[in-house]
């Protein structure tokens, strides 16, 4: 069963359109991220699920209930969807405690053993049970958003922007330990965010959203190995890309012959490399000669700016860390796995 | 929310509208004739000279000491920071008598000048302070790193951030003083709001008070405009997310001797003199009786003003002011401009609006609370407007929405997740009306009905036949009840709400 089908949906502001026929399914319990710059619509779609907007034309269903659409419209506090807002949104007047099972009601209110489970649930400890909002870090506030969130039980959770406010070290603990939480409770989520990686890393799938419309939808691999046009694809990630002629499935070009995914018809074509594809290789006959522009090391990995010398092409390779070379010396390359390929025509 | 919200703003543009009118009605010619007089330039030069005297006085004054007690290492700031402000728990008509009843030598314009400046350096001083204790110390640092040293760091760097704050702090001694009535007229020193009084209590609602009227509104519109001017479109914030630290505090060496006694002179005379005649008066005065049940039953009637002119005052704030937070339109940014008008009318004109008004299209109103109800409504809408936005900034709209996902309908969110939030703004807003209605005296003399006494106006009888220790025990209890208004405001979050 499909925990939400969204169909045909449109919403617009003053006469700004903000969200132009948008179709997904997101399968119970799996975590979707919608991906996509600030200003596409994104937040715009998760507050349409939630129920806190009514859109202009179109549907949502979930679980199978048509919530929004042909004139019905199910006010948010009966459509048992949890949100996590950005910043978490703790209601700075109440503990942690009463937070957490603000939405939970009689005895499961008062006795509190619900609330000790959803703390070790999303990874806190008893103590901060009596904690105000104030007292807490980013990541501890955004868990105890999330607990709350699950507290009723809802089967879907909306997650918006949930970790942007965070510091880098702590965003990826903080997205895991929800994750988790998530997979105990066979809860599905839909995640908001425009960080790739983050996206990438927490979703079983992905919808990349632009201007209003969902560009491609498909899991993390595909969006980022076999995106669904160029603009996804430098959306995505950091993009090479290089211009080639395809004949019966192999491509010629600046960084030598390439396997092309399926599904590309022979013909002149542009090539997405991802820099982690271009490798260093021996002092052999293998690859295309350039030299080292300069260096972004990192530690664990390493960019290279390279100048292709046939051709005097600029691309980018990631390395490992452990062997990188300096500055203006030869280095051979070749591009390692099949490369997606896309019409001319822009 | 729209209907009442555009009443209410009318209402708070009604002292405009009498102005306007009655300068229409009149003509050109008159209006001119009955401006252009030489008591008009005498009293224009005597307010010019008290204001421009004062806001120069308070703003050296607020920000030395904001600088010394936010930024210095001087001996007891904690204690500094509450009596600093204090003195704007004793009414001005109130330190005027303390002084007057003690020397006669404080009449004209050299007393007038020292008694308002003690009365308002407050309002220059807690903004200051307030402006002092947020700016980042990185700005000065940076400043120190480049080469200067501290006196230009403050010039060059300090000064200019702190102009807002001196800004709006000045502006509000401005209006005060053009507003202020009891201080002045006990000190025989005439400005616009002496003379309209004497003159509407001689000849009544005469061409002249409203004349007058109309160039002390004039004024107040004025020292508004000049000030947002000033102002501009400057915006003075930090920048980047991290903290701010603690700033240090600079040893005052040798210095700190004559610092502790600028402070110590200052509050002995902003506060000991009014607060040590009254208790002189109170304790010898001759005319001294206690008459307990008169007592009881003024201060019973000023509470009961007090309460009841908070509460319709907070009501007609709330529709203005929820529209402005949560339907923020060019319509709504109107009417809030139009309920902050008051801020610039003093009460003399607001009065003798309302009188005005009252007589020509409704007659039953006049001489009745309603109309002084209207009047503290008109007068004190602008404060209310401050604690309840700030208030309803407490509950921004995703909680609402949080709320509804958790299962609680509109009802449900409102009792438990709005009026908790924006209550103990609410209730702060409430009390400083109450106490500004408390300690207000001139449009109350004017307007409350007949046989209506409360403690301003007994106080004012009182002294006004210079019974002055009859006049203290209503002196006192209204420093008793302003005082907790103190202690509210050496609060950080009270703070914007002073106005």
């Amino acid at each position: 069963m499909t925990a939400v089908s969204v169909r045909n949906l449109t919403k617009s502001f003053d006469s700004t359109e903000v969200l132009r026929g948008i179709d997904l399914t997101v399968p119970e319990e799996s975590v979707t991220a919608i991906l996509g710059p600030s200003g596409c619509g994104k937040t715009t779609l998760l507050r349409l699920i939630a129920g806190f907007d009514a859109a202009d034309s179109g549907e949502i269903h979930l679980r199978g209930q048509l919530v929004c659409g042909e004139g019905r419209f199910v006010a948010p506090q009966h459509r048992r969807v949890g949100y996590v807002p950005q910043e978490g949104a703790l209601f700075p007047h109440l503990d942690v405690g009463d937070n957490i099972s603000f939405g939970l009601r009689g005895r499961e209110r008062r006795d509190g053993h619900r609330v000790e489970e959803l703390l070790s649930l999303v990874g806190l400890e008893s103590v901060v049970r009596q904690r105000f909002p104030h007292q807490l870090s980013g990541g501890q506030q955004q868990r105890v958003a999330l607990a709350r969130a699950l507290a009723p039980g809802p089967s879907l959770i909306l997650l918006d922007e949930p970790f942007s406010s965070l510091d880098a070290a702590l965003r990826e603990g903080t997205g895991r330990a929800v994750l988790e939480a998530l997979k105990a409770t066979h809860t599905t989520a839909l995640l908001v965010t425009h960080d790739q990686s983050e996206a990438l890393s927490l979703a079983d799938q992905v919808a990349v959203m632009r201007d209003g419309m969902l560009a491609q939808v498909g899991t993390p691999h595909e969006v980022y190995r076999a995106p669904a046009d160029l603009g996804v694809a430098e959306f995505v990630g950091a993009a090479v890309v290089v211009d080639a002629e395809v004949v019966d499935g192999s491509a010629s070009s600046d960084l030598g012959r390439l396997n092309v995914l399926p599904g590309f018809d022979d013909g002149p074509a542009r090539l997405l490399v991802r820099p982690e594809q271009i490798e260093l290789v021996g002092s052999s006959q293998a690859g295309v000669e350039a030299r080292v522009i300069d260096v972004s090391y990192f530690g664990h990995d390493a960019a290279l700016h390279l100048e292709v010398l046939a051709s005097g092409r600029l691309v980018t390779a990631r390395v490992s860390g452990t062997s990188v070379p300096v500055p203006d010396t030869l280095v051979r390359l070749s591009v390692t796995g099949p490369v997606a390929a896309y019409g001319t025509e822009v | 929310m729209l209907v009442p919200a555009v009443l209410i703003a009318l209402v708070a543009l009604i002292p405009l509208f009498f102005v306007a009118g009655y300068v229409l009605t009149i003509g050109w010619d008159e209006a001119v004739a009955l401006t252009w007089r030489p008591r008009v330039g005498e009293l224009l030069r005597n307010t010019g000279l008290l204001v421009a005297g004062c806001v120069a006085l308070t703003s050296v004054i607020g920000t030395g000491m904001a600088w010394l007690v936010e930024r210095t290492t001087l001996p007891g700031r904690r204690v500094w920071n509450v009596l600093l402000v204090a003195p704007l728990a004793v009414p001005a008509f109130v330190n005027s008598f303390g002084w007057v009843s003690l020397t006669a030598r404080v009449e004209g314009y050299a007393g007038a000048l020292m008694i308002v400046t003690l009365s308002y350096y407050p309002l220059v001083y807690l903004p200051v302070a307030a402006m002092l204790r947020g700016l980042d110390p990185a700005l000065e640092e940076t400043s120190a790193a480049l080469g200067y040293g501290p006196w230009h760091t403050f010039i060059r760097v300090v000064l200019p951030q702190l102009r807002p704050a001196l800004l709006g702090g000045t502006l509000i001694v401005a209006l005060h003083l053009l507003a202020e009535f009891g201080a002045l007229q006990m000190l025989r020193y005439p400005t616009f709001t002496t003379a309209i009084y004497d003159q509407y209590r001689s000849s009544f609602n005469g061409p002249a008070a409203n004349m007058l009227a109309a160039v002390l509104l004039l004024c107040c519109v004025m020292l508004l405009t000049l000030e947002l001017r000033l102002r501009g479109h400057q915006h003075y914030a930090r920048l980047g997310g991290g903290s701010a630290r603690h700033i240090p505090h600079r040893r005052l060496g040798r210095a700190a001797a004559p610092s502790l006694v600028a402070v110590v002179a200052l509050t002995t005379l902003a506060l000991g003199v009014p607060l040590g005649s009254l208790t002189f008066w109170l304790v010898t005065g001759s005319s001294t009786g206690f008459p307990l049940g008169d007592l009881a039953a003024t201060t019973a009637t000023s509470l009961g003003l007090g309460a009841a002119g908070a509460f319709i005052t907070m009501a007609l704030a709330l529709p203005v002011a929820w529209l402005c937070v949560r339907r923020r339109g060019r319509l709504t940014t109107l009417l809030e401009r139009s309920t902050y008008f008051g801020n610039a009318v003093p009460g003399i004109v607001v009065a003798l609006a309302l009188v005005t008004v009252a007589i020509r299209f409704a007659r039953p109103v006049y001489q009745t609370v309603l109309l002084l109800m209207l009047a503290y409504a008109i007068m004190f809408l602008p404060r209310a407007m401050v604690s309840v936005r700030a208030a309803l900034d407490q509950a921004p709209p995703v909680f609402d929405d949080v709320s509804h996902t958790l299962g609680s309908g509109p009802m449900e969110t409102l009792r438990r997740v709005t009026l908790p939030l924006i209550a103990p703004g609410l209730g702060a807003g409430t009390a400083l009306v109450f106490l500004a209605i408390v300690t207000e005296l001139t449009a109350t003399l004017l307007l409350a009905p007949i046989g209506t006494r409360t403690l301003a106006t007994q106080f004012w009888s009182n002294t006004s036949s210079i019974a002055y220790g009859a006049a203290a025990p209503y002196a006192a209890l209204m420093v008793v009840l302003s005082a907790p208004v103190t202690v509210l405001l050496t609060r950080d979050r009270w703070r914007s709400m002073s106005v």
